[in-house]
Protein backbone atom coordinates (compact mmCIF):
# COMPACT_ATOMS: atom_id res chain seq x y z
CA UNK A 1 0.00 0.00 0.00
CA UNK A 2 1.73 3.20 -0.93
CA UNK A 3 1.27 5.24 1.92
CA UNK A 4 2.68 8.44 1.21
CA UNK A 5 6.39 9.03 3.63
CA UNK A 6 5.95 12.60 4.86
CA UNK A 7 8.88 14.52 5.14
CA UNK A 8 8.86 14.62 8.93
CA UNK A 9 11.75 15.44 10.89
CA UNK A 10 14.04 13.29 12.91
CA UNK A 11 15.37 14.54 16.28
CA UNK A 12 18.33 15.83 15.03
CA UNK A 13 17.09 17.71 12.85
CA UNK A 14 14.91 19.91 15.27
CA UNK A 15 15.63 22.79 16.76
CA UNK A 16 16.00 21.56 20.68
CA UNK A 17 16.91 18.38 19.64
CA UNK A 18 17.84 17.53 23.68
CA UNK A 19 14.76 15.71 25.29
CA UNK A 20 15.49 13.20 28.14
CA UNK A 21 13.46 11.17 30.45
CA UNK A 22 14.43 12.42 34.39
CA UNK A 23 11.96 10.28 36.33
CA UNK A 24 9.74 7.15 35.92
CA UNK A 25 7.08 5.43 38.12
CA UNK A 26 4.28 2.63 38.12
CA UNK A 27 1.60 0.86 39.76
CA UNK A 28 1.57 -2.51 40.16
CA UNK A 29 0.54 -4.30 36.94
CA UNK A 30 -2.13 -7.21 37.52
CA UNK A 31 -6.05 -6.96 38.87
CA UNK A 32 -6.24 -3.93 40.96
CA UNK A 33 -9.51 -4.72 42.39
CA UNK A 34 -9.02 -1.92 44.80
CA UNK A 35 -8.29 0.58 42.21
CA UNK A 36 -10.31 2.81 39.81
CA UNK A 37 -8.66 4.87 36.45
CA UNK A 38 -8.25 7.72 38.71
CA UNK A 39 -6.34 6.01 41.80
CA UNK A 40 -3.95 4.48 39.17
CA UNK A 41 -3.09 7.89 37.49
CA UNK A 42 -2.60 9.62 40.90
CA UNK A 43 0.11 7.00 42.03
CA UNK A 44 1.90 6.59 39.29
CA UNK A 45 1.55 10.35 38.47
CA UNK A 46 3.52 10.57 42.17
CA UNK A 47 6.04 8.06 41.99
CA UNK A 48 7.12 9.66 38.66
CA UNK A 49 7.26 13.16 39.91
CA UNK A 50 8.95 12.01 42.81
CA UNK A 51 11.77 9.20 40.96
CA UNK A 52 12.53 12.69 39.13
CA UNK A 53 12.05 14.92 42.38
CA UNK A 54 10.24 17.59 40.98
CA UNK A 55 6.25 18.14 42.55
CA UNK A 56 3.28 17.71 40.24
CA UNK A 57 3.00 21.40 40.33
CA UNK A 58 6.57 21.92 38.11
CA UNK A 59 4.42 19.27 35.39
CA UNK A 60 3.55 21.70 32.38
CA UNK A 61 1.66 19.45 30.32
CA UNK A 62 0.44 15.59 30.82
CA UNK A 63 0.18 13.50 28.05
CA UNK A 64 -2.37 11.04 28.92
CA UNK A 65 -2.86 7.42 26.86
CA UNK A 66 -5.85 5.21 27.08
CA UNK A 67 -7.53 2.53 25.20
CA UNK A 68 -10.03 1.22 26.55
CA UNK A 69 -11.76 3.70 29.35
CA UNK A 70 -14.72 4.45 26.94
CA UNK A 71 -15.92 0.51 26.43
CA UNK A 72 -14.65 -0.61 30.26
CA UNK A 73 -15.22 2.00 32.14
CA UNK A 74 -17.81 4.02 30.74
CA UNK A 75 -15.26 7.05 31.25
CA UNK A 76 -14.27 9.64 28.23
CA UNK A 77 -12.14 12.59 29.02
CA UNK A 78 -9.50 11.03 30.67
CA UNK A 79 -7.40 14.27 30.11
CA UNK A 80 -10.09 16.17 32.35
CA UNK A 81 -9.63 12.84 35.13
CA UNK A 82 -6.04 13.96 34.57
CA UNK A 83 -6.17 17.34 35.07
CA UNK A 84 -8.23 16.70 38.15
CA UNK A 85 -6.15 14.12 39.87
CA UNK A 86 -2.86 15.85 39.33
CA UNK A 87 -3.70 19.34 39.39
CA UNK A 88 -1.86 19.88 36.35
CA UNK A 89 -4.55 22.24 33.63
CA UNK A 90 -2.99 21.24 30.26
CA UNK A 91 -3.76 17.76 29.83
CA UNK A 92 -3.63 16.09 26.82
CA UNK A 93 -5.65 12.75 25.58
CA UNK A 94 -3.53 10.52 23.57
CA UNK A 95 -5.39 7.94 21.38
CA UNK A 96 -5.81 5.23 19.36
CA UNK A 97 -4.76 1.83 20.23
CA UNK A 98 -2.42 -0.47 22.72
CA UNK A 99 0.51 1.67 21.33
CA UNK A 100 -1.00 5.29 22.60
CA UNK A 101 1.67 5.43 25.60
CA UNK A 102 4.29 5.49 22.86
CA UNK A 103 3.09 7.87 21.20
CA UNK A 104 2.27 9.96 24.28
CA UNK A 105 6.08 10.01 24.60
CA UNK A 106 6.22 11.79 21.39
CA UNK A 107 4.00 14.24 22.18
CA UNK A 108 5.80 14.80 26.00
CA UNK A 109 8.92 15.03 23.57
CA UNK A 110 7.72 17.06 21.40
CA UNK A 111 5.99 19.70 23.80
CA UNK A 112 9.53 19.61 25.54
CA UNK A 113 11.43 20.15 21.83
CA UNK A 114 9.55 22.97 20.69
CA UNK A 115 9.65 25.21 24.38
CA UNK A 116 5.93 24.67 25.36
CA UNK A 117 6.66 22.67 28.28
CA UNK A 118 9.72 23.18 30.25
CA UNK A 119 8.60 19.92 32.30
CA UNK A 120 6.02 17.08 30.65
CA UNK A 121 4.52 13.73 31.82
CA UNK A 122 3.76 11.31 29.85
CA UNK A 123 1.42 8.87 31.21
CA UNK A 124 -0.48 5.22 30.10
CA UNK A 125 -3.62 4.49 31.79
CA UNK A 126 -5.21 1.31 32.03
CA UNK A 127 -8.12 -0.34 33.90
CA UNK A 128 -9.79 -3.65 31.91
CA UNK A 129 -10.50 -6.14 35.29
CA UNK A 130 -14.02 -5.06 35.69
CA UNK A 131 -15.25 -7.17 32.77
CA UNK A 132 -15.79 -10.53 31.95
CA UNK A 133 -13.17 -12.74 30.18
CA UNK A 134 -15.61 -12.82 27.28
CA UNK A 135 -15.79 -8.60 27.09
CA UNK A 136 -12.50 -8.32 27.53
CA UNK A 137 -11.90 -10.37 24.52
CA UNK A 138 -14.39 -8.61 22.60
CA UNK A 139 -12.82 -5.22 23.64
CA UNK A 140 -9.33 -6.48 22.40
CA UNK A 141 -11.21 -7.04 19.67
CA UNK A 142 -11.78 -3.95 18.74
CA UNK A 143 -8.09 -2.91 18.11
CA UNK A 144 -8.50 -5.03 14.71
CA UNK A 145 -11.10 -4.24 12.06
CA UNK A 146 -14.41 -4.43 13.53
CA UNK A 147 -16.73 -4.60 10.04
CA UNK A 148 -14.34 -6.89 8.75
CA UNK A 149 -12.72 -9.14 11.38
CA UNK A 150 -13.84 -9.08 14.31
CA UNK A 151 -17.70 -9.21 12.99
CA UNK A 152 -17.16 -12.64 11.91
CA UNK A 153 -15.90 -13.74 14.99
CA UNK A 154 -12.25 -13.00 14.61
CA UNK A 155 -10.28 -12.33 18.10
CA UNK A 156 -7.00 -10.65 18.40
CA UNK A 157 -5.80 -14.48 19.49
CA UNK A 158 -7.04 -15.74 16.23
CA UNK A 159 -5.40 -13.29 14.06
CA UNK A 160 -2.46 -13.91 15.84
CA UNK A 161 -2.83 -17.77 15.55
CA UNK A 162 -2.95 -17.21 11.74
CA UNK A 163 0.60 -14.96 11.83
CA UNK A 164 1.76 -18.29 13.69
CA UNK A 165 1.16 -20.28 11.49
CA UNK A 166 1.91 -18.78 8.04
CA UNK A 167 5.38 -17.94 10.18
CA UNK A 168 5.89 -21.68 11.15
CA UNK A 169 4.41 -22.95 7.44
CA UNK A 170 7.23 -20.36 5.63
CA UNK A 171 10.42 -20.57 8.36
CA UNK A 172 9.84 -23.62 9.78
CA UNK A 173 8.93 -21.79 13.70
CA UNK A 174 8.60 -24.34 16.35
CA UNK A 175 5.89 -25.12 19.11
CA UNK A 176 9.25 -25.34 21.33
CA UNK A 177 10.48 -21.54 20.21
CA UNK A 178 7.01 -19.81 20.78
CA UNK A 179 7.33 -21.86 24.28
CA UNK A 180 10.81 -20.38 24.65
CA UNK A 181 9.65 -16.21 24.34
CA UNK A 182 6.77 -17.38 27.76
CA UNK A 183 9.64 -19.25 29.64
CA UNK A 184 12.40 -16.17 29.23
CA UNK A 185 9.61 -13.97 29.70
CA UNK A 186 8.43 -14.93 33.25
CA UNK A 187 11.98 -15.60 34.17
CA UNK A 188 12.81 -11.89 33.70
CA UNK A 189 9.39 -11.03 35.43
CA UNK A 190 10.25 -13.02 38.61
CA UNK A 191 12.61 -9.82 39.46
CA UNK A 192 10.44 -7.08 38.13
CA UNK A 193 8.32 -5.91 41.41
CA UNK A 194 6.01 -4.35 39.04
CA UNK A 195 4.80 -7.23 37.16
CA UNK A 196 2.35 -9.58 37.67
CA UNK A 197 3.62 -12.96 37.05
CA UNK A 198 6.47 -13.41 39.28
CA UNK A 199 6.73 -17.06 38.81
CA UNK A 200 8.69 -19.41 36.42
CA UNK A 201 6.90 -21.72 34.19
CA UNK A 202 8.60 -24.43 32.14
CA UNK A 203 8.53 -25.19 27.95
CA UNK A 204 6.78 -28.64 28.65
CA UNK A 205 3.82 -26.53 30.63
CA UNK A 206 3.58 -23.84 28.23
CA UNK A 207 3.11 -26.08 25.16
CA UNK A 208 0.84 -27.98 27.27
CA UNK A 209 -1.50 -25.12 28.40
CA UNK A 210 -5.02 -25.25 26.51
CA UNK A 211 -5.37 -23.20 23.13
CA UNK A 212 -7.02 -20.14 23.14
CA UNK A 213 -7.02 -20.04 18.98
CA UNK A 214 -5.14 -22.66 17.49
CA UNK A 215 -2.30 -22.69 17.60
CA UNK A 216 -1.82 -19.96 20.43
CA UNK A 217 -1.59 -21.33 23.94
CA UNK A 218 -2.93 -19.04 27.10
CA UNK A 219 0.51 -19.47 28.06
CA UNK A 220 1.65 -17.82 24.91
CA UNK A 221 -0.91 -15.06 24.94
CA UNK A 222 0.03 -11.64 27.71
CA UNK A 223 -3.11 -11.35 30.18
CA UNK A 224 -5.28 -8.10 29.88
CA UNK A 225 -4.64 -6.36 33.44
CA UNK A 226 -4.54 -2.84 35.06
CA UNK A 227 -1.91 -0.93 35.24
CA UNK A 228 -0.68 2.83 34.88
CA UNK A 229 2.95 4.23 34.26
CA UNK A 230 3.98 7.51 34.20
CA UNK A 231 7.64 9.13 32.65
CA UNK A 232 8.80 12.88 33.09
CA UNK A 233 10.37 14.89 30.40
CA UNK A 234 12.48 17.68 30.08
CA UNK A 235 15.43 19.53 27.77
CA UNK A 236 19.01 18.87 28.31
CA UNK A 237 19.80 22.19 29.30
CA UNK A 238 16.96 21.21 32.56
CA UNK A 239 18.11 17.69 32.72
CA UNK A 240 22.26 18.47 32.57
CA UNK A 241 22.71 18.49 36.35
CA UNK A 242 20.77 15.61 36.79
CA UNK A 243 22.36 12.33 37.94
CA UNK A 244 19.76 10.03 36.42
CA UNK A 245 18.57 10.88 33.25
CA UNK A 246 18.13 8.79 29.68
CA UNK A 247 17.96 10.75 26.88
CA UNK A 248 15.67 10.18 24.02
CA UNK A 249 18.03 9.88 21.02
CA UNK A 250 16.08 9.07 17.96
CA UNK A 251 12.01 7.69 17.28
CA UNK A 252 10.15 6.41 14.24
CA UNK A 253 6.73 5.52 13.38
CA UNK A 254 5.27 3.47 10.85
CA UNK A 255 1.67 2.15 9.79
CA UNK A 256 0.07 -0.39 7.96
CA UNK A 257 -4.28 -1.28 7.31
CA UNK A 258 -5.65 -2.20 10.25
CA UNK A 259 -6.55 -5.27 8.73
CA UNK A 260 -4.44 -8.61 8.69
CA UNK A 261 -5.79 -9.59 5.03
CA UNK A 262 -5.47 -5.97 3.81
CA UNK A 263 -1.58 -6.98 3.86
CA UNK A 264 0.62 -9.31 1.25
CA UNK A 265 2.44 -10.87 3.77
CA UNK A 266 1.29 -11.61 7.68
CA UNK A 267 4.68 -13.39 8.55
CA UNK A 268 6.55 -9.66 9.29
CA UNK A 269 5.28 -6.30 10.05
CA UNK A 270 5.73 -3.53 7.41
CA UNK A 271 4.35 -0.65 10.17
CA UNK A 272 7.21 -1.98 12.58
CA UNK A 273 9.85 -2.04 10.10
CA UNK A 274 9.27 1.30 8.96
CA UNK A 275 9.32 2.73 12.22
CA UNK A 276 12.97 1.06 13.38
CA UNK A 277 13.95 1.98 10.14
CA UNK A 278 13.34 5.94 10.90
CA UNK A 279 14.22 5.54 14.64
CA UNK A 280 17.76 4.24 13.61
CA UNK A 281 18.31 6.79 11.01
CA UNK A 282 17.12 9.63 13.74
CA UNK A 283 19.57 8.07 16.60
CA UNK A 284 22.25 7.66 14.23
CA UNK A 285 22.98 4.26 14.71
CA UNK A 286 22.55 0.39 14.17
CA UNK A 287 20.94 -2.13 15.62
CA UNK A 288 24.32 -3.50 16.34
CA UNK A 289 24.43 -0.36 19.12
CA UNK A 290 21.88 -1.18 20.66
CA UNK A 291 21.79 -2.74 24.46
CA UNK A 292 18.68 -4.35 24.72
CA UNK A 293 15.13 -4.13 23.38
CA UNK A 294 11.86 -3.90 25.05
CA UNK A 295 9.23 -5.42 22.27
CA UNK A 296 5.54 -5.78 22.11
CA UNK A 297 4.28 -9.50 23.11
CA UNK A 298 0.89 -9.69 23.36
CA UNK A 299 1.14 -13.17 21.85
CA UNK A 300 4.49 -15.00 21.52
CA UNK A 301 4.60 -14.74 17.41
CA UNK A 302 4.69 -10.92 18.11
CA UNK A 303 8.00 -11.12 20.32
CA UNK A 304 9.67 -13.37 17.45
CA UNK A 305 9.27 -11.42 14.48
CA UNK A 306 9.84 -7.85 16.18
CA UNK A 307 13.54 -9.52 16.47
CA UNK A 308 13.30 -10.24 12.91
CA UNK A 309 11.69 -7.11 11.72
CA UNK A 310 14.34 -5.02 14.21
CA UNK A 311 16.94 -6.53 12.33
CA UNK A 312 18.16 -8.26 15.49
CA UNK A 313 18.20 -11.55 14.24
CA UNK A 314 17.27 -12.53 10.48
CA UNK A 315 14.07 -13.09 8.99
CA UNK A 316 12.89 -16.29 9.71
CA UNK A 317 15.28 -16.75 13.21
CA UNK A 318 13.60 -15.06 15.84
CA UNK A 319 12.80 -18.58 17.47
CA UNK A 320 15.83 -19.67 17.19
CA UNK A 321 17.33 -16.40 18.53
CA UNK A 322 15.43 -16.65 21.85
CA UNK A 323 15.99 -20.58 21.67
CA UNK A 324 19.53 -20.36 21.62
CA UNK A 325 19.31 -17.92 24.69
CA UNK A 326 20.48 -15.10 22.70
CA UNK A 327 17.44 -12.57 24.00
CA UNK A 328 18.26 -13.81 27.99
CA UNK A 329 19.50 -10.91 30.17
CA UNK A 330 23.25 -11.91 29.31
CA UNK A 331 22.67 -13.00 25.91
CA UNK A 332 23.46 -11.19 22.74
CA UNK A 333 20.76 -8.60 22.95
CA UNK A 334 18.44 -9.30 25.92
CA UNK A 335 14.50 -8.51 24.42
CA UNK A 336 11.97 -7.85 27.41
CA UNK A 337 13.92 -7.76 30.86
CA UNK A 338 11.18 -6.61 32.12
CA UNK A 339 8.86 -9.74 31.16
CA UNK A 340 7.48 -8.06 28.67
CA UNK A 341 3.95 -7.49 28.24
CA UNK A 342 3.63 -11.66 28.92
CA UNK A 343 5.42 -11.33 32.57
CA UNK A 344 4.36 -7.79 33.57
CA UNK A 345 0.50 -8.10 32.35
CA UNK A 346 -0.77 -6.37 28.96
CA UNK A 347 -2.00 -2.94 30.53
CA UNK A 348 -2.41 -1.41 26.60
CA UNK A 349 -2.00 1.95 26.63
CA UNK A 350 0.62 1.82 29.69
CA UNK A 351 2.73 -0.68 27.75
CA UNK A 352 4.75 1.72 25.66
CA UNK A 353 5.09 4.10 28.77
CA UNK A 354 6.14 1.22 31.34
CA UNK A 355 8.84 0.35 28.23
CA UNK A 356 10.51 3.42 28.68
CA UNK A 357 10.53 3.24 32.27
CA UNK A 358 12.92 0.48 32.02
CA UNK A 359 14.79 1.69 29.71
CA UNK A 360 14.97 4.55 32.43
CA UNK A 361 15.58 2.09 35.25
CA UNK A 362 18.29 -0.36 32.92
CA UNK A 363 20.44 2.93 31.48
CA UNK A 364 20.64 4.19 35.38
CA UNK A 365 21.88 0.89 35.99
CA UNK A 366 18.69 0.59 38.89
CA UNK A 367 17.34 -2.98 37.42
CA UNK A 368 19.03 -4.88 40.51
CA UNK A 369 19.38 -8.94 39.53
CA UNK A 370 17.32 -8.28 36.20
CA UNK A 371 19.89 -5.43 35.49
CA UNK A 372 21.43 -5.79 31.56
CA UNK A 373 25.19 -5.30 32.02
CA UNK A 374 26.86 -2.03 30.17
CA UNK A 375 23.34 -0.99 29.28
CA UNK A 376 24.19 1.97 27.20
CA UNK A 377 21.57 2.17 24.91
CA UNK A 378 17.57 0.75 24.60
CA UNK A 379 14.88 0.63 22.33
CA UNK A 380 11.38 0.34 22.95
CA UNK A 381 8.64 -0.83 20.19
CA UNK A 382 5.44 -0.74 20.17
CA UNK A 383 2.62 -1.84 18.64
CA UNK A 384 -0.77 -1.59 17.73
CA UNK A 385 -3.31 -4.82 17.25
CA UNK A 386 -2.09 -6.61 14.76
CA UNK A 387 0.96 -4.41 14.01
CA UNK A 388 -1.55 -1.93 12.17
CA UNK A 389 0.59 0.71 14.38
CA UNK A 390 4.34 1.03 16.03
CA UNK A 391 6.17 3.34 17.55
CA UNK A 392 10.32 2.75 18.00
CA UNK A 393 11.68 5.07 20.51
CA UNK A 394 15.45 4.65 21.16
CA UNK A 395 16.71 5.77 24.65
CA UNK A 396 20.53 6.25 25.47
CA UNK A 397 22.56 7.06 28.70
CA UNK A 398 25.38 8.97 26.90
CA UNK B 1 -38.91 -7.13 18.80
CA UNK B 2 -40.30 -8.12 16.10
CA UNK B 3 -37.21 -8.81 13.58
CA UNK B 4 -39.05 -11.11 11.11
CA UNK B 5 -39.16 -7.76 8.24
CA UNK B 6 -35.21 -7.61 9.31
CA UNK B 7 -34.23 -10.80 8.93
CA UNK B 8 -36.37 -11.07 6.11
CA UNK B 9 -34.44 -7.96 4.35
CA UNK B 10 -31.15 -9.63 5.36
CA UNK B 11 -32.24 -12.87 2.97
CA UNK B 12 -33.64 -10.09 0.22
CA UNK B 13 -29.75 -8.89 0.46
CA UNK B 14 -28.59 -11.04 -2.73
CA UNK B 15 -25.57 -13.11 -1.78
CA UNK B 16 -23.23 -10.93 -4.38
CA UNK B 17 -23.78 -8.04 -2.71
CA UNK B 18 -22.06 -8.95 0.47
CA UNK B 19 -19.36 -9.19 -1.65
CA UNK B 20 -19.70 -6.00 -3.01
CA UNK B 21 -16.06 -4.61 -3.41
CA UNK B 22 -14.09 -2.15 -6.01
CA UNK B 23 -12.18 -1.80 -8.61
CA UNK B 24 -9.44 0.68 -9.47
CA UNK B 25 -10.54 2.71 -12.94
CA UNK B 26 -6.78 3.68 -13.51
CA UNK B 27 -4.65 -0.12 -12.25
CA UNK B 28 -7.54 -2.45 -12.31
CA UNK B 29 -6.61 -3.49 -8.97
CA UNK B 30 -9.64 -5.30 -7.04
CA UNK B 31 -10.21 -4.67 -3.22
CA UNK B 32 -12.38 -6.20 -0.86
CA UNK B 33 -13.89 -4.66 1.25
CA UNK B 34 -14.91 -1.40 -1.27
CA UNK B 35 -11.82 1.16 -1.17
CA UNK B 36 -11.94 4.76 -1.61
CA UNK B 37 -8.27 4.65 -1.84
CA UNK B 38 -6.37 2.59 -4.54
CA UNK B 39 -4.15 0.83 -2.33
CA UNK B 40 -1.43 0.31 -5.38
CA UNK B 41 -1.53 3.02 -7.59
CA UNK B 42 -3.34 5.85 -4.46
CA UNK B 43 -5.87 6.52 -7.16
CA UNK B 44 -9.28 7.97 -5.92
CA UNK B 45 -10.97 6.74 -9.22
CA UNK B 46 -12.97 3.08 -8.30
CA UNK B 47 -15.80 1.71 -9.27
CA UNK B 48 -18.51 -1.25 -7.83
CA UNK B 49 -17.21 -4.70 -8.32
CA UNK B 50 -18.98 -7.91 -7.29
CA UNK B 51 -16.60 -10.96 -6.38
CA UNK B 52 -17.43 -14.87 -7.27
CA UNK B 53 -17.18 -15.66 -3.54
CA UNK B 54 -15.12 -18.81 -4.52
CA UNK B 55 -11.33 -19.12 -3.22
CA UNK B 56 -9.14 -20.85 -1.09
CA UNK B 57 -8.39 -20.22 2.50
CA UNK B 58 -4.48 -18.54 2.61
CA UNK B 59 -4.83 -19.00 6.70
CA UNK B 60 -7.04 -20.04 9.65
CA UNK B 61 -7.38 -21.00 13.31
CA UNK B 62 -10.22 -22.67 15.52
CA UNK B 63 -11.41 -20.09 17.90
CA UNK B 64 -11.83 -21.52 21.62
CA UNK B 65 -11.63 -18.53 23.49
CA UNK B 66 -14.43 -16.34 21.87
CA UNK B 67 -15.71 -12.31 21.90
CA UNK B 68 -19.19 -11.89 23.70
CA UNK B 69 -21.73 -12.80 21.49
CA UNK B 70 -19.69 -15.91 20.01
CA UNK B 71 -19.62 -18.01 23.21
CA UNK B 72 -22.31 -20.39 22.80
CA UNK B 73 -20.63 -20.98 18.74
CA UNK B 74 -17.03 -22.45 20.10
CA UNK B 75 -14.84 -24.03 18.73
CA UNK B 76 -15.59 -22.56 15.34
CA UNK B 77 -13.03 -21.64 12.57
CA UNK B 78 -12.25 -18.52 11.76
CA UNK B 79 -10.00 -18.17 8.42
CA UNK B 80 -8.14 -15.63 5.83
CA UNK B 81 -9.87 -16.85 2.39
CA UNK B 82 -7.37 -15.91 -0.75
CA UNK B 83 -10.49 -14.87 -3.14
CA UNK B 84 -10.09 -16.15 -6.71
CA UNK B 85 -10.02 -12.91 -7.92
CA UNK B 86 -7.27 -11.78 -5.99
CA UNK B 87 -7.62 -10.21 -2.65
CA UNK B 88 -7.90 -11.54 0.56
CA UNK B 89 -10.98 -10.98 3.20
CA UNK B 90 -12.01 -12.63 6.82
CA UNK B 91 -14.63 -15.21 7.40
CA UNK B 92 -15.96 -18.10 9.27
CA UNK B 93 -15.66 -21.21 7.78
CA UNK B 94 -18.99 -23.98 8.02
CA UNK B 95 -19.90 -27.72 6.86
CA UNK B 96 -16.08 -28.84 6.91
CA UNK B 97 -14.70 -31.03 8.97
CA UNK B 98 -10.73 -30.92 8.60
CA UNK B 99 -9.73 -27.42 7.15
CA UNK B 100 -6.20 -27.01 5.57
CA UNK B 101 -4.07 -24.24 4.04
CA UNK B 102 -5.13 -24.29 0.38
CA UNK B 103 -8.64 -25.76 0.88
CA UNK B 104 -10.78 -24.43 -2.15
CA UNK B 105 -13.67 -22.90 -0.68
CA UNK B 106 -17.60 -20.90 -1.54
CA UNK B 107 -19.32 -18.28 0.34
CA UNK B 108 -22.61 -18.83 1.30
CA UNK B 109 -25.00 -16.62 3.28
CA UNK B 110 -25.13 -17.87 7.38
CA UNK B 111 -26.23 -16.53 10.45
CA UNK B 112 -23.66 -14.95 12.46
CA UNK B 113 -24.76 -14.57 15.90
CA UNK B 114 -27.97 -13.00 17.95
CA UNK B 115 -28.12 -9.70 19.78
CA UNK B 116 -29.80 -11.65 22.99
CA UNK B 117 -32.87 -13.62 23.35
CA UNK B 118 -35.02 -11.60 20.72
CA UNK B 119 -32.48 -9.16 18.79
CA UNK B 120 -31.72 -9.27 15.74
CA UNK B 121 -30.41 -11.75 14.19
CA UNK B 122 -27.00 -10.79 11.74
CA UNK B 123 -26.36 -12.35 8.68
CA UNK B 124 -23.09 -12.30 6.44
CA UNK B 125 -20.66 -14.45 4.07
CA UNK B 126 -19.01 -17.81 5.60
CA UNK B 127 -17.26 -20.35 3.31
CA UNK B 128 -17.95 -23.82 2.42
CA UNK B 129 -15.67 -26.42 1.16
CA UNK B 130 -16.18 -26.89 -2.61
CA UNK B 131 -17.31 -30.41 -3.69
ZN1 LIG C 1 -5.04 1.57 -8.81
Amino acid sequence: MPLIANSLKGLNEMEGKNVFVIGAGSTKFGELWELGIRELISIAAANAAKSAGVGLNDVDSVFVANCFSGIVNSQLNINSICAEELGVANCVCVGGGDSSGAHAILQAANSVMSGKSRIAMAIGVEKTSDLSMSDIVGAVSCLADHEYEAYTGATLASLYGMITQKHMEKYGTTEAQIASVSVKSHSNAVNNEFAQFRFNVDADSVMKSPVVASPVRVLGSAAACDGCCAIIMCSGEAARKRRKKARLIGYGTGNDVVALHGREDITSFRALKDASRLALQDAGIGIQDISFAEVYDPFSIAEIISIEDLGISKAGEGGKFIENGFADIGGKCPINPSGGLKGCGHAFAANGVRQAMEAFIQLNGDAGARQVKNAKCALASCMSGTGSDAVVNIFSNE
Amino acid sequence: MNVSNVVMGWRRIRKGNFLLGSKCRKCSKLHFPAARLCKKCGSRELEDYRFKGTGKIYAYSEVRTASSGFEKHVPYTVAIIELDDGPKMTAQIVESGKVHVGMKVESCLRKYYVDGDSGIIHYWIKFRPVG
